[in-house]
């Protein structure tokens, strides 16, 4: 057997000889320890609480340093769970935070685990299913406000694609931080607390109506 | 008009501290090519192959003619050609000579014998097998150390640290919630964070 096949060569080789498997490619996985970390995941969870609540009391426009006023709207899908309690509750299509049972989710304690984010800056729409959990961006897409070039429909050079996915990274990170300064903030406990407590149950109210008024 | 990019990918950070990876450009792209892609296609034993190519898959021949920079952006495919035994094909080939050697030996077959009858088909079976593609994006900012994955397998993302610390002898960080608070140079975020409790909202 050659050192190829022992897989001790520098290309991050698998070879199975029998019932061994012997791995060469496999780091340190830091993703496992973040799974363990409640804080960590319950933070994801309430930065999308925050982006929504934002969205809805205040428009979603966020002044981001280096980009200008970027708004972020939530779209068709919405995951809600909680470690307390059992099964999620995933709502898609129209306007899933306005559904009862965005509301319902809500006040029994459950968070977003996952929504899909429209991200709009500049001339162009960045859309986005933020896992809040792992911060892995799912689904990417661009919608840009370009003129239709003749002939139909233009793809976006490599150039483009990077700077755009880049572009999204960063405003995802801005945004975090941003939340991070107002979460970790003194007034945190004493203001923004509240206020998305009585959020959450003051929207509930229009949700029964909205539910009663369809049945 | 919408305009077509749709990808999920995992973010990466190089972090900080330790051995960073070089930014020059001739130096990287010699350490690709070093650990360019490789066919498994003619090697039987080997099961699985991990390697950079261009971003289309494919292994440039000649270094200096790969161009896998867009302005600051590395822009390269990472390639894993997999060899995979098809669904059941393993169980029934098994069954199927177990059942001919109990058939000449007219008696059970020792465990140590059924295993050694499983390892020979299997590695037989695995031999045969076309090996499977994938090719994931991998955008590496050389500016701000940030990279994008184009894939949220694990596997796929194991692979892509194991051969970047081969290639580059730094193992990119996850950008988790913590990873990010340290990016934005806010080391007593880091610490507040860690002794946070989740706060109560109903």
């Amino acid at each position: 057997m050659g050192a190829e096949d022992r897989g001790d060569g520098p290309r991050g080789l698998r070879v199975k000889i029998g019932r061994i498997e012997a791995s060469f490619d496999e780091a340190a996985h830091p993703v496992a320890d973040e799974r363990r970390s409640t804080t960590e995941t319950t933070l994801g969870r309430e930065f999308l609480l925050w982006l929504w609540y934002r969205f809805e009391t205040a428009g979603g426009v966020h002044e981001i340093e280096g980009f200008g006023k970027v708004s972020v709207a939530l779209d068709s899908i919405l995951e809600l769970s909680s470690d307390a309690e059992p099964g999620r509750i995933l709502l898609r299509g129209d306007a899933p935070t306005r559904r009862p049972e965005a509301a319902a989710s809500l006040r029994s304690g459950r968070l977003p685990r996952c929504a899909r984010l429209l991200v709009a800056h500049g001339p162009d729409t960045l859309e986005v299913t933020l896992d809040a959990d792992r911060f892995d961006l799912c689904s990417v897409r661009v919608v840009a406000d370009a003129a239709e070039p003749e002939g139909g429909e233009r793809n976006f050079s490599l150039e483009e694609r990077c700077g755009r996915l880049f572009d999204l990274s960063a405003i995802i990170d801005r945004l975090f931080e941003r939340f991070l300064g107002e979460r970790l903030g003194k007034s945190f406990d004493e203001k923004l607390l509240p206020e998305i407590r009585s959020w959450i149950f003051s929207r509930e109210a229009p949700a029964r109506r909205r539910a009663a008024g369809a049945s | 008009m919408k305009l077509k990019l749709s990808s999920s990918f995992r973010r990466y950070c190089v972090p900080r501290e330790g051995r960073h990876p070089t930014k020059d450009r001739t130096r990287i792209l010699d350490r690709l090519f070093e650990h360019r892609f490789r066919s498994i296609d003619r090697s039987q034993s080997t099961i699985r192959g991990v390697g950079w190519t261009d971003t289309e898959g494919l292994v440039p021949a000649d270094p200096k003619r790969w161009e896998p920079f867009v302005g600051s952006i590395l822009a390269v495919g990472l390639r894993i050609d997999e060899r995979r035994i098809p669904a059941g094909a393993l169980r029934v080939r098994r069954l199927e000579s177990e059942r001919a050697e109990r058939f000449s030996v007219k008696s059970e077959l020792a465990p140590a014998r059924r295993r050694e009858l499983r390892e020979a088909i299997e590695q037989d079976l695995l031999g045969r097998c076309v090996p499977g593609t994938q090719v994931s994006l991998f955008l590496w900012n050389l500016e701000t150390s940030e990279i994008l994955l184009a894939s949220t397998s694990e596997s796929a993302n194991a692979s892509m640290r194991g051969l970047f610390r081969d290639t580059f002898e730094c193992t990119p960080q996850v950008l988790t919630k913590v990873a990010i608070a340290q990016r934005v140079g806010r080391e007593e975020w880091v610490q507040r964070i860690e002794a946070m409790a989740p706060a109560g909202y109903v």
